[in-house]
């Protein structure tokens, strides 16, 4: 007889505590791709993108036993990718800029013709003042809560509400700049 | 008029991130990623040694080799000034006065600093439960050993309680972890 498999994040969490490498693997499955995304839209170029990602889980493994709340699993994962890349962008400080060139030529995995928006969408975020950019990526792009942007970020729901309002009329405003409109779409 | 033309625009937009979004699910982790993780897990933790601090700091930029350099130098230099030109009490009576005056602004001293530097470790304890900037961890590795020196100061000043240059150590001691914490706490 197998043992049935976990399921929510919580049974998952209390199963990693426990030393289980199959659970984890379930929930590396589960969250990489959303996370691996999350890297790049907070300014990462892929190949950094990666390294942030491999070395978020591998944090996640070990501390995962810190974690007091399963229930609380995403926005402390989230607040490790966004805090492991944020030390990469401050380790390349200096070649930001190169970076963000780079990010634009290099992350088309795909058929250029097929990833256009999100493309644009990159480079426009890019453009973005950090806090801003972190607020927008968490909110728009992979849907969290206001209260979990909150509890990820560290700051009041307030000011996630001003931010994430202030960052998104500058975006259209950068993208309008980029010669993008969206009244003819 | 206006707000109509708002509404529109943000509609438009948010029809425009919605196509960004589904093109991002094209977007996929490489296969070979997990193998890493794999491979990162299975090795050994390392503690970090004392020795691995001082390889820390050659990693560091040239820029702030440079100035961690030069404030050790300065630091050492002033307190070496200091030390030497410490006025010395010739009467063993004035002396002795003078001493126990003194000692009594030491413990009035001493439990000042004591009480600004618990406030602002709580402070910093909660900011740093798990520093992942190498500069961060160092300075907090820098807060331990300012601590250890604290500690036989403090042992010190128990058999010489008059000792000039221990309160001295002690008082530049206090001085640095204080500026230390406050450094880390105005980090963003």
């Amino acid at each position: 007889m197998t043992r049935p498999q976990p399921n929510t994040d919580h049974q998952l969490v209390t199963a990693i505590q426990q030393g289980d490498r199959d659970s984890f693997r379930e929930l590396y499955d589960r969250y990489k791709d959303r996370l691996f995304k999350t890297s790049l839209a907070l300014g990462l170029n892929r190949q950094d993108a990666e390294d942030v990602l491999q070395e978020s889980f591998v944090k996640i493994f070990q501390k995962i036993n810190t974690l007091r709340n399963p229930d609380r699993l995403t926005s402390w994962m989230y607040r490790i990718v966004v805090n492991t890349a944020k030390s990469k962008m401050k380790w390349h400080q200096n070649k930001w800029d190169e970076l963000n060139e780079n990010n634009s030529r290099s992350d088309r995995t795909t058929d250029p013709a097929n990833v256009n928006h999100w493309d644009e969408l990159l480079r426009a975020l890019h453009r973005l003042p950090t806090g801003f950019r972190n607020v927008f990526v968490l909110h728009a792009i992979q849907d969290l809560s206001q209260e979990t942007v909150a509890d990820i970020m560290g700051i009041s729901v307030g000011t996630v509400k001003s931010q994430y309002h202030r960052s998104r009329k500058k975006l259209q405003t950068i993208l309008h700049e980029m010669g993008i409109r969206f009244e003819n779409q | 008029m206006k707000w109509g033309f708002g509404l529109k625009i943000n509609k438009s937009f948010n029809q425009w991130l919605n196509r960004a979004k589904d093109e991002s699910e094209a977007l996929k982790t490489p296969d070979y990623l997990w193998q890493n993780i794999v491979r990162d897990l299975e090795k050994p933790r390392q503690k970090k040694s004392r020795w691995s601090l001082i390889g820390g700091y050659f990693s560091f930029r040239p820029k702030w080799k440079f100035a961690l350099g030069g404030l050790v130098l300065v630091l050492a230099t002033g307190l070496m000034i200091r030390t030497l030109k410490t006025p010395r009490l010739i009467d063993e009576n004035q002396a002795e006065y003078l001493a126990s005056e003194i000692n009594e602004e030491v413990y009035t001293a001493q439990h000042t600093y004591e009480k600004a530097i618990s406030k602002l470790e709580k402070r910093l304890q909660r900011k740093y439960e798990d520093p992942d900037n190498e500069w961060i961890r160092l300075s907090l590795e820098r807060i331990d050993m300012i601590d250890e020196l604290i500690r036989e100061c403090k042992t010190s000043l128990e058999d010489n309680p008059y000792n000039p240059v221990i309160q001295r150590t002690l008082f530049t001691a206090y001085g640095e972890k204080l500026e230390t914490i406050q450094q880390l706490l105005a980090i963003d």
